[in-house]
């Protein structure tokens, strides 16, 4: 039975133009495969009457957004509505349905962004630093991709002939948005600076030239985020930083080559970014910063100006649904990792919130009827919610019990040593204070820049291997149930998107070609 | 065990303390000074103050320390690492993120306005070159100081912090004008640039791991943030 659906697989497959596949070849042939169509399988008896298939699927990925931080977040943004916070919930927090999914990766417990997030779009586990290649690759070794390589959910969308975007407030060259177009050995690889001397020799693509010289179907239509250094040459002079240039030593500017396409626009600050005509517009490039783009704290600071990621979002959205055949886009909040590797919660939450509202933008923008919508996380961070804090407590403040009658104690609970705590902690990173703990009873543990106190020291925090929640909405969100591989998240878009090649049992004479 | 305070922790911890700025620009100088501490090696400092951009070159190690301040006074952070052929770059988001705002006439002058002001004026003296001097004396970091500066260059010709054998004394031994290549920026065509942001991610990069986890009583960049609040 499983070799015939193999072969049902194949067929659909094979009958994909444009997918430089050669016939024959079956969907990503790997044990994992088999696992995520059994799951499918299973996920396909439940809600038998739910629509099945989308014309638009929208994946957006909270790096290091782990169940820690979703709740904090929630808190703290009913808390800035002013409410108790804990009764809140973000935009995303009210999708039907729900699952928790495990990240590990072939060779970690505790993954990294690149094969957690080439899980979600390849639907096969790799190993750590591997970009959109399996397992069999040796990380760093460019000798070992050929006959590795994935393929990934907007490969497969583009080659349908689906338009495809990607929005990140990370560099668009960082692990988690180069898994959905680049097939690399090193996540690092980012522009031909970094290859190794083997690689650069061998004149093996880095991931800003993937992006450029995407060749499945007609070219990713969006791409908005960070990382404007990697895609100018050395040569060049940064357009926003005084004194900055470009990283690229083959003398490439990738965005002269990105401006070759039809109706191709390619905008670096808010006020182009804003004058971008999505009616007009086939082909937009926005790199916003020269690295990451801001924090979503910080980005009122920014010197040439930066968009949201809800208006990237917006954007995205607004020049893809032009396509009559549908769209894919992934956007991905890249930062609350980075917020959590410095010990720094408020800005991990700031940026948590920031994506919800984003999410908020594809909601409004899209019908439930006719877009799947998926929220979820590459990995976790060291993040925890302690004490036994009151209703409506400060989240990022000190904890405030309650007394032996139940109401609000008078001043802050506290340790043995007779000194206050916050609510919010980790369990490593810089945060770590040495010698005795200090006293926080006039500290403002709200103040932006607060580290929240760590129990081990480390320089830099550390991810956190606990599962993390997929929250989906629209057709095929039924498939999205209980406790699952990672890999889920592909077999639930590819499904949605019909490029499984499985059938849909939606009655078109009831809802129409659409809706 | 007595911790042995590393040359570039006492710059940027002295560094690191809130300040008001200098009411006009320093001049744009070269200077050397070397540190001194019991049962240590001297180390080299050489301090590059040009317009926007500060150098701190530590010698023995060959390290640099690079501050930039834009027009709207962000500060942006480059430490270079040449013998490992690594750079390691701070935005300014990076840089409030962990709490390392230094404050610029600290970087450039090693000692505050404020500071200063907190000290008690005990005399002059000729110093380096004939070159008038103020003597001042107090405390630093609630340790006690002695400082010798040099108003004309804005600059100290000596520091001294801490008493016994935990006192470090750092001292001028030579101060030019800053002209030609000794100016320059430090060079790093050659090295690999690494935003700090993305070292959280790097585990499996050895010198991020060196420079995330280093050795027992050296600094860490977290450590030297927290304490410099």
């Amino acid at each position: 039975m499983n070799k015939l659906r193999n072969i049902g697989v194949v067929a659909a497959i094979a009958a994909l133009p444009g997918l430089g596949y050669a016939a024959g070849r079956p969907l990503n042939d790997s044990p994992w495969t088999e696992a995520g169509l059994a799951a499918i399988d299973r996920a396909a008896r439940l809600g038998a009457h739910h629509r099945e298939r989308a014309k638009n699927v929208i994946l957006f990925v909270g790096d290091g957004m782990g169940v820690s931080t979703v709740t904090a977040a929630r808190i703290l943004e009913g808390q800035q509505r002013g409410r108790p916070g804990e009764e809140n919930a973000l935009s995303f927090e009210r999708f039907p349905y729900l699952s928790l999914v495990k990240t590990y990766s072939v060779n970690q417990q505790t993954s990294d962004s690149a094969p957690t997030m080439t899980a979600m779009v390849t639907g096969v586990k790799t190993k750590d630093g591997i970009l959109a290649l399996d397992e069999d690759v040796v990380r760093g070794d460019h000798t070992t991709v050929r006959g590795n390589e994935l393929t990934t959910i907007l490969e497969l969308a583009e080659a349908r002939g689906l338009a495809t975007g990607i929005v990140s407030t990370a560099r668009i060259t960082h692990a988690t948005p180069a898994a959905c177009y680049a097939h690399s050995p090193e996540r690092d690889w980012e522009s031909d600076a970094e290859l190794s001397e083997a690689a650069r020799a061998a004149g093996f693509p880095d991931i800003a030239r993937q992006l450029v010289e995407f060749s499945h179907g007609d070219g990713i239509e969006v791409v908005l985020g960070g990382g404007r250094e990697y895609f100018l040459p050395v040569e060049l002079a940064d357009p926003e930083n005084a004194g900055a240039t470009g990283r690229r030593t083959d003398g490439r500017d990738l965005t002269k080559h990105w401006l070759k396409q039809k109706r191709a626009a390619y905008v670096w600050n808010k006020q182009a970014f804003d004058a971008v005509d999505p009616h007009k517009t086939d082909h937009l490039l926005g790199l916003f910063e020269r690295s990451h783009m801001q924090y979503e704290a910080d980005r009122a600071r920014d010197t040439a100006g930066e968009p949201s990621i809800a208006e990237m979002t917006a954007k995205a959205i607004d020049v893809l649904k032009r396509r009559d055949e549908g769209f894919f886009l992934m956007v991905e909040g890249g930062r609350i990792d980075h917020a959590h590797h410095a010990g720094n919660a408020r800005r991990a939450l700031e940026d948590t919130i920031a994506l919800a509202e984003a999410v908020k933008v594809a909601l409004e923008k899209t019908d439930e009827r006719d877009t799947q919508i998926l929220v979820t996380a590459d990995h976790s961070h060291v993040l925890t919610i302690a004490g036994y804090p009151a209703r409506g407590n400060d989240i990022l403040g000190k904890v405030i019990t309650l007394d032996d009658r139940g109401e609000i104690a008078e001043g802050y609970a506290l340790d043995g040593a007779r000194k206050p705590y916050t609510t919010l902690s980790y369990a490593n990173g810089p945060g770590y204070r040495e010698g005795e703990r200090p006293d926080l009873t006039d500290v403002d543990t709200g103040a932006l820049s607060f580290l929240q106190e760590a129990a081990v020291p480390l320089a830099a925090e550390t991810h956190a291997g606990e599962d993390v929640a997929l929250y989906a909405r629209g057709p095929s969100a039924q498939l999205v149930h209980g406790s699952q591989e990672q890999t889920i998240g592909f077999y639930v878009m590819a499904h949605a998107l019909g490029l499984d090649g499985r059938p849909s049992t939606d009655d078109d004479s009831l809802f129409g070609r659409w809706f | 065990m007595r911790r042995l305070r590393s040359l570039p922790f006492v710059a940027l911890s002295i560094a690191a303390l809130g300040t008001t700025a200098l009411a006009e620009p320093p001049p744009s100088v070269w200077a050397r000074y070397v540190l001194l501490q019991k049962g240590a090696a001297a180390e080299h400092l050489v301090l590059v103050r040009a317009g926007d951009r500060i150098e701190h070159r530590y010698l023995e190690r060959g390290e640099t320390d690079l501050w930039r301040r834009d027009a709207r006074g962000e500060l942006e952070h480059l430490k270079l690492y040449p013998r490992a052929g690594r750079a390691v770059h701070f935005t300014p988001g990076d840089l409030r993120t962990i709490s390392l705002t230094p404050s610029w006439d600290r970087l450039s002058a090693l000692v505050s306005d404020r500071e200063r002001a907190g000290l008690v004026a005990e005399g002059s003296k000729r110093a380096l070159g004939g070159r008038t001097a103020t003597v001042l004396s107090g405390r630093l970091r609630g340790q006690p100081a002695r400082l010798t500066w040099l108003p004309e260059l804005a600059l100290p010709a000596g520091l001294s912090i801490g008493r016994g054998e935990a006192r470090v004394v750092l001292r001028l031994v030579q101060v030019d004008a800053c002209s030609g290549e000794r100016c320059a920026e430090a060079p790093r065509g050659a090295l690999r640039v690494l935003e700090f942001a993305d070292l959280g991610d790097m585990e499996h990069d050895p010198f991020a791991r060196s420079f995330l986890h280093p050795p027992h009583g050296a600094p860490t960049i977290g450590a030297t943030s927290a304490t410099a609040r």
